[in-house]
């Protein structure tokens, strides 16, 4: 089983490393970016199968990234999970109406459960 | 009024009477024989006449007298008849004459009662005229209080009876009306067991109540009286008569009451919509007209604002996406009394939008067909950007805590993992707390916010020196400098001054700012600080190479304004809470705070501070960008 190429977009660096480092000991191949920008040249270049996306980052917001996320035809099919610390619905809603294929509340994730999140999710990829 | 006469019969009746006809016939019968005999009896005398004819004669004789003798005697008894009539025709036309004066009296009376609309004026009028009606010394109105469940003395006249002052239900004569609701005389006041605790002390003698009656319900008492030691004595019919005279008087009490009901009403409802903070209005529905009220309206016409006048119109300012919300409510509220209090967004004058509160209750007719709807309006624009603001704060700080949170929670997480390194677990282990100080950090900010915003912060002023402050903020800086591979430079004014200031709050300042142009500025970039000063004040700024800060946002900067997308306002290094909590600081240091910045090119961030340091005022002073 080849491994899943994750590419992290967190401009926090502390929740960037414990991330990192996390879903590395899952088996996962970690690409980080500290922002929007950074991150879409990421996933332009890295080929990641998924896109782990904060929302709020200085510069280009989170919304603003995956709007372009999903706008590029590079990075058009890579699935983007929000991992973000705000549970306002209307931003959730937001998110989900721009593509984005699940929201995930980091402070109530261990980083194993992140991990399984992250799986499943791309389980559901391939089944679909 | 035909019963006031009584069994009394007519004179008509009288005449017609089978007695007096019969009488009539008899005499004349009678004095026609006599005259007939007599005639006949001197035609024959002088003759021989037998015995036979003279005993004849004789019987004849008596037979004209005894006719003659009843005659006189019928006579007599006419005459005796006639008498009695004529005494009780007289009696008659005497008490006609009676009524018709009180009749006069009665309509009088009532013609002053219905001019009278104001129940004081009224009440004093009443007792005035029952007074005069019935020729007595005094009068007395007892109004029944229904919610005490007493007598209220409302008003008198001639007695000195306490006016205001309360009789209870149970005693006294205007008690026992009431019981009865019926009229009672008392001829002998004094001895009289009806008499009232309150009243024994009046030199009353007699007296008369009659209920005031108004469509089965009792409004009062009517109790007219005779003082001193007179003797008299009130009669039956004098009671009937004051009894119609309180009828109308209930009437009269009963309207008046209305009337002023009516006017306390209006004049309420005058003070409240003068003093009221909304536009109130009244819609006509059928003729689809309104009125507005207040002082609220008054200000609008002022400003020639628009008031809709029709239904149409006001649906034209109603925001297009709320139409259907505030037409449904409506509708419901006028269908079954559903409550109309909605909220919703309507055009100003401006063509902006305001958002109001509009509450409203539609007065129906006898059939519960809604006629008009009565309502007031209200702004509450500010209030809703207010809640809207506290909930963004909410928000905003809700994720703030809880990215250091998730910070400790997944280093320990991984901390606990026995197949660390060594070294690892040292730095999960940093990391961790290295999160939980920032999340304390994060804890103080948001109490310093609460105080500044309170203007309950306390300042412990002291004299530093910014210069070897700052340069501690840069050298704590290093390690992130290095890792970015950035380069911060410090110069500063030769002989600059000390300044009188909070040495934590200042240090605050200086470090959110420079993690910020640190946050802002690319891989190897340079950022500058200079400080200088005037007379009066110290400058501190520092420019950056970053991408800039577009010009419409740069006067949001400094507010509070955590929407999701003014990612500017948000720290997830540093200290936390953005440049709204440094502006406060700043101001209350007695500074002022600004930005310069070009999109592309760079920003420069700075503030300045008064020499003397003045703990805390808001003044704006030159080195402040707006």
């Amino acid at each position: 089983m080849s491994s899943i190429r994750a590419l992290l977009i967190e401009d926090d660096r502390f929740l960037r490393k414990a991330c990192e480092v996390g879903l590395k000991k899952q088996g996962f191949v970690v690409l980080t970016a500290e922002d929007g920008e950074s991150g879409i040249q990421q996933a332009m270049d890295g080929s990641p199968d998924i896109i782990l996306l904060d929302m709020l980052m200085p510069g280009l917001s989170g919304i603003e990234t995956l709007k372009v996320l999903k706008s590029e035809e590079r990075t058009r099919a890579i699935p983007v999970v929000i991992l973000s610390n705000s549970s306002v619905e209307a931003d959730i809603q937001k998110a989900m109406d721009l593509g984005a294929a699940g929201y995930l509340v980091k402070a109530s994730l261990s980083l194993q459960e992140l991990g399984r999140h992250v799986r499943s999710f791309l389980d559901k990829q391939s089944d679909s | 009024m035909a019963n006031l006469f009584g069994n009394i019969g007519d004179i008509g009746q009288l005449k017609d009477s089978l007695l007096l006809r019969l009488n009539r016939i008899y005499c004349t019968l009678a004095v026609g024989a006599a005259l007939a005999i007599s005639f006949e009896l001197f035609l024959e005398t002088g003759s021989a006449d037998s015995l036979e004819i003279q005993r004849s004669r004789c019987f004849i004789l008596f037979l004209v007298i005894f006719l003659l003798a009843g005659a006189f005697v019928c006579g007599l008894y006419i005459a005796r008849q006639a008498k009695i009539f004529a005494r009780k025709s007289e009696e008659l036309l005497f008490e006609a004459k009676q009524r018709t004066t009180e009749i006069a009296a009665l309509y009088d009376t009532s013609q002053d009662i219905s001019g009278r609309h104001r129940l004081s004026s009224l009440l004093e009028t009443i007792v005035g005229r029952a007074k005069t009606l019935l020729d007595a010394s005094g009068c007395a109105l007892f109004l029944f209080d229904k919610a005490n469940k007493d007598f209220e003395i409302a008003v008198e006249i001639g007695v000195g009876i306490p006016v205001g002052s309360h009789i209870p239900l149970d005693e006294g004569l205007a008690g026992q009306v009431a019981k009865n609701m019926a009229p009672l005389i008392v001829n002998d006041y004094r001895r009289s067991p009806f008499r009232s605790k309150a009243l024994q002390q009046y030199p009353i003698s007699a007296a008369v109540c009659v209920p005031m009656i108004r469509d089965g319900e009792l409004i009062g008492v009517l109790g007219v009286n005779e003082c001193g030691n007179t003797k008299r004595k009130f009669a039956d019919a004098e009671a009937r008569l004051l009894s119609l005279f309180a009828h109308n008087a209930a009437s009269a009490v009963f309207n008046a009451r209305l009337m002023d009901a009516l006017q306390n009403s209006k004049e309420r409802f005058r003070i409240a919509a003068e003093c009221a903070s909304d536009i109130v209005y009244d819609w006509d529905l059928p003729t689809d007209s309104v009125k507005y009220f207040g002082a609220v309206t008054e200000r609008a016409r002022e400003k020639h604002s628009f008031l809709p006048e029709t239904r149409k119109e006001y649906w034209d300012i109603v925001h297009p996406e709320d139409r259907d919300r505030v037409r449904r409510a409506l509708e419901e509220h006028l269908k079954d009394g559903t409550p109309f209090s909605v909220e919703y967004r309507i055009l100003d004058e401006n063509g902006s939008h305001i958002i109001i509160s509009d509450r409203a209750t539609a007065i129906r007719n006898s059939r519960g067909v809604p006629v008009k709807l009565i309502g007031a309006v209200s702004n509450i624009t500010e209030r809703k950007q207010a809640e809207q603001m506290k909930s963004d704060f909410v928000s905003f700080v809700t994720h703030q805590l809880r990215t250091p949170l998730s910070g400790v929670k997944w280093m320990l997480e991984l901390a606990a993992d026995s197949t660390n390194s060594p070294e690892d677990l040292e730095s999960f282990i940093r990391d961790a707390r290295l999160s939980t100080d920032r999340l304390i950090g994060l804890v103080n900010d948001l109490l310093d916010l609460s105080r500044l915003e309170r203007g309950k912060l306390q300042i412990n002023p002291e004299d530093i020196e910014m210069d070897a402050l700052t340069r501690g903020v840069i050298e704590e800086m290093h390690p992130l400098l290095s890792e970015k591979e950035q380069s911060l430079s410090c110069q500063v004014a030769a002989h600059f001054p000390v300044v009188s200031a909070d040495a934590q709050l200042l240090r605050q300042v200086i470090l959110n700012f420079t993690s910020n142009a640190m946050k802002y500025t690319p891989r190897g970039g340079e950022m500058k600080i200079r400080m200088h000063y005037d007379d009066a004040f110290v400058y501190w700024e520092i420019e950056d190479t970053g991408i800039g800060i577009p010009k419409s946002d740069q006067t949001m900067l400094f507010e509070k304004f955590y929407r999701a997308g003014n990612a500017i306002a948000v720290e997830t290094e540093g200290t936390g809470l953005g440049l709204y909590l440094i502006r406060l600081i700043v101001e209350r240091l007695g500074g002022s705070i600004g930005c310069e910045s070009r999109e592309g090119v760079g920003s420069t961030f700075k503030f300045s501070l008064p020499l003397h340091g003045n703990g805390g005022s808001n003044e704006q002073h030159p080195g402040s960008v707006n």
